[in-house]
């Protein structure tokens, strides 16, 4: 029985990696500038005759590729880390107000610049994508310090979560107030920020975002053994020796590290976060998680990459922002699939 | 030609419904699609697009015909909703006209900040989020205004201010972008200043396309526009104003659709389109000054552009240049500052652009 499940899980976790190596091809493949495949193939060898053509594959369709493999990655784990600390299923990366810290910090450097600070913040503003990417990290972080330092003074979890989600109404309406006094073309490339995006990330900024999360992911599979013993329950834990304060702490430090970068190339990506985890673990049928990190870090980058692949599909034209396609491609399909596990549960 | 423009404004006109207005040959548009101009019993009868109508009387007991709304000209007071609408006010030397905005950011004249400053004119808000408070202190006899999604018009509405569209922002020629000096003309009794106005930037719009024209270029240089901004580019349509100005300007517009706002694409969709355009025109707000090295920082795939390699990015910064509070009624000057690049041998060889520059 045992070792059925085990080579169940590694053919499943095969054929993950199978599917994204596919779906990384196919998004390679289209795009909304029609390349013959033949050609992209000569490209993909190292044959640059055709200079636009092997500019579009190498500068824009590969850095997004991977940025969207190593962002769905890293949201997922960073969701699956939030569900497992807080032990509720609604957790996400913005539950506790971290993507609305980086939504403030970037609200900050792009309604407000020259405004405060005078040259130098719209300075900052003009240097866009760079700023943006500071401005955002910062954010998160801060809001992630003010959750730390809450979490040492409450106990309970669910306080802690309110507490989380209020920062996260406060940084809001800050947002609505700057959002209010801004003008309309600020607005605008707010809301265009928002809107979440793969394929804002290219040269050095693109390989810095990969090298970082590459390093960061296998970092926070290091928490897999403390995220086990949390599922057991804050009393039990600390009987098998776990430092529950500890524990809590690194877990959302991690989680909130991983969000804050993601959000700071790629805008906020919503759903991802709070729903891959949910289809791992109803794919795995398990809710160790030694199995479930890589388990979700592979479901999040393979959701991505569809997703941004509907999303640049000939005819939309870069048109559909990722934001809406997670969503309307993706909720539907995890309702199903935890609806089928839950009839399956009632049914035995 | 003219008689062409003349016998469509006529034929607009009757559809409208009054049966012995004729049109105003003196200011019914020449290439304004926006507003039409006829004379009915000494009053003028203004019809702005299809929806709005107003009869411009000179006296109080004039009868205006059905569905028309009576202003009584010239007015004394007036807000401004946009920069373009300002700046036929500054060309018409009328500030003393306007009594609220709705904003200052980048803006530059002299005179309307100091008139802020000093409480002439008020702020009223912006689109969606008016200060009918601040509107109704103004007390202005109309309010111009400019709708595009927004709204909050209603509440501005209530206060039984009679508000006039100016449409001058959905022109799609140049000219007839510049020629809402008229419309405006009329309703502060300039329309004789207005139409001398409007006759000089016509004459030196046309005499300079026409010098373009006949010089007959076999090979036009390729002109792109926009910047990638936050993952997307917005490309302004193959029907846009700025599209015309090139086109009236001898260069060729990378995009040949026929949409007139246009559209957000990917980089790589423009990248294919714009790669080996020659000249690359971009408009920002940079504080300081602008540089090859400063485009680069904001996209590194900036570079792959021809016009990026060979030095020939056109520019136009806004937080030094009034771009959107003059170049509405300066037409001719943009051209001239287009033409200055893309054939330099056209214009004299001194000429030092208003507007927009060769990058170096």
């Amino acid at each position: 029985m045992n070792i059925q499940l085990r080579i169940t899980r590694i053919t499943l976790i095969i054929l993950l990696v199978v599917a994204i190596a596919v779906m990384a091809i196919v998004n390679l493949l289209i795009g909304s500038v029609k390349i013959p495949v033949v050609d992209i193939c000569r490209i993909l060898v190292g044959d640059d005759s055709h200079e636009i053509w092997t500019n579009i594959i190498w500068k824009s369709r590969l850095p997004q590729v991977l940025t969207a493999i190593v962002a769905g990655a890293g949201l997922a784990v960073s969701g699956l880390q939030m569900q497992t600390v807080f032990r509720n299923p609604l957790a996400g990366p913005s539950v506790l107000g971290i993507s609305n810290g980086s939504a403030l910090g970037v609200a900050f450097v792009v309604l407000l610049s020259g405004k405060i600070g005078g040259v130098a913040l719209s300075r900052l503003g003009y240097y866009g994508d760079a700023a943006m990417s500071v401005a955002a990290i910062v954010g998160a972080l801060a809001v992630m310090l003010l959750i730390l330092w809450v979490a040492q003074k409450v106990k309970g979890n669910v306080t802690l979560l309110i507490i989380g989600v209020m920062i996260g109404y406060l940084a809001n309406a800050i947002i609505g107030v700057l959002k209010f006094l801004a003008p309309d073309e600020d607005v605008k490339s707010f809301v265009v920020w928002g809107l979440g995006s793969f394929s804002r990330v290219s040269g050095d900024e693109m390989i810095l975002f990969v090298v970082l999360m590459c390093i960061l992911l296998p970092l926070s599979f290091l928490l897999v053994k403390s995220m086990n013993m949390m599922l057991l329950g804050d009393r039990y834990a600390a009987n098998l020796g776990l430092n529950i304060r500890r524990a809590r702490m690194l877990v959302i430090i991690s989680s909130g590290i991983l969000v804050a970068i993601v959000t700071a190339y790629c805008g906020p990506i919503m759903f991802i976060g709070l729903a891959v985890p949910h289809l791992a673990r109803a794919i795995f049928r398990s809710s160790d998680h030694r199995i479930l990190m890589p388990a979700t870090a592979l479901c999040g980058a393979l959701l991505a990459l569809v997703c941004n692949f509907i999303a640049r599909m000939p005819g939309f034209e870069g048109a559909l922002p990722v934001n809406s396609v997670t969503a309307l491609v993706g909720a539907p399909v995890i309702a199903a699939v935890i609806f089928g596990r839950r009839k399956n549960e009632v049914a035995e | 030609m003219t008689l062409l423009l003349l016998s469509s404004c006529n034929q607009r006109g009757k559809a409208v419904s009054s049966d012995t207005a004729s049109v105003d040959s003196l200011l019914c548009p020449k290439y304004a699609m926006g507003y039409q101009v006829k004379t009915q019993d000494g009053m003028r009868l203004v019809d702005v697009g299809t929806d709005y109508h107003f009869a411009l009387v000179t006296s109080d007991d004039m009868m205006v015909p059905d569905g028309y709304t009576k202003i009584h000209i010239p007015i004394k007071s007036t807000i401004c909703m946009t920069a373009l609408q300002l700046s036929n006010f500054t060309i018409l030397d009328a500030h003393d006209v306007v009594k609220g905005l709705t904003g200052t950011k980048n803006l530059f004249n002299k005179d309307i900040l100091q008139r802020v400053k000093d409480g002439r004119i008020v702020k009223i808000g912006t689109e969606g989020n008016f200060d009918t408070e601040m509107v109704l202190a103004a007390n202005p006899d109309v309010i111009f205004i400019s709708p595009f999604k927004r709204g909050g018009y209603d509440a501005i509405k209530e206060t039984g201010i009679t508000l006039v569209p100016h449409l001058g922002y959905k022109e799609l020629d140049p000219l007839g972008q510049a020629e809402w000096i008229k419309f405006v003309g009329m309703f502060i009794g300039k329309e004789k200043e207005a139409c001398e106005v409007f006759a000089g930037i016509e004459q030196r719009y046309n005499e300079l396309k026409f010098k373009v024209q006949s010089s007959k270029f076999k090979v036009l240089p390729t002109v792109t526009s926009g910047e990638m901004h936050y993952g997307n580019w917005h490309a302004v349509g193959g029907k846009n104003y700025l599209a015309q100005i090139f086109r009236d300007a001898g260069a060729d517009y990378v995009i040949h659709d026929e949409e007139t706002a246009g559209e957000d694409l990917e980089f790589e969709k423009m990248y294919e389109l714009a790669a080996n355009a020659d000249y690359w025109r971009i408009l920002n707000s940079y504080p300081g000054e602008f540089s090859y090295e400063a485009l680069k920082a904001s996209e590194p795939r900036n570079e792959l552009f021809k016009a990026f390699k060979e030095r020939k990015v056109i520019y136009c910064n806004m937080k030094q240049t009034p771009y959107y509070e003059i170049s509405p009624v300066e037409p001719d000057v943009l051209l001239k500052d287009f033409v200055a690049i893309f054939h330099p041998e056209l214009v004299e060889t001194d000429y030092n652009p208003t507007f927009y520059y060769l990058l170096k």
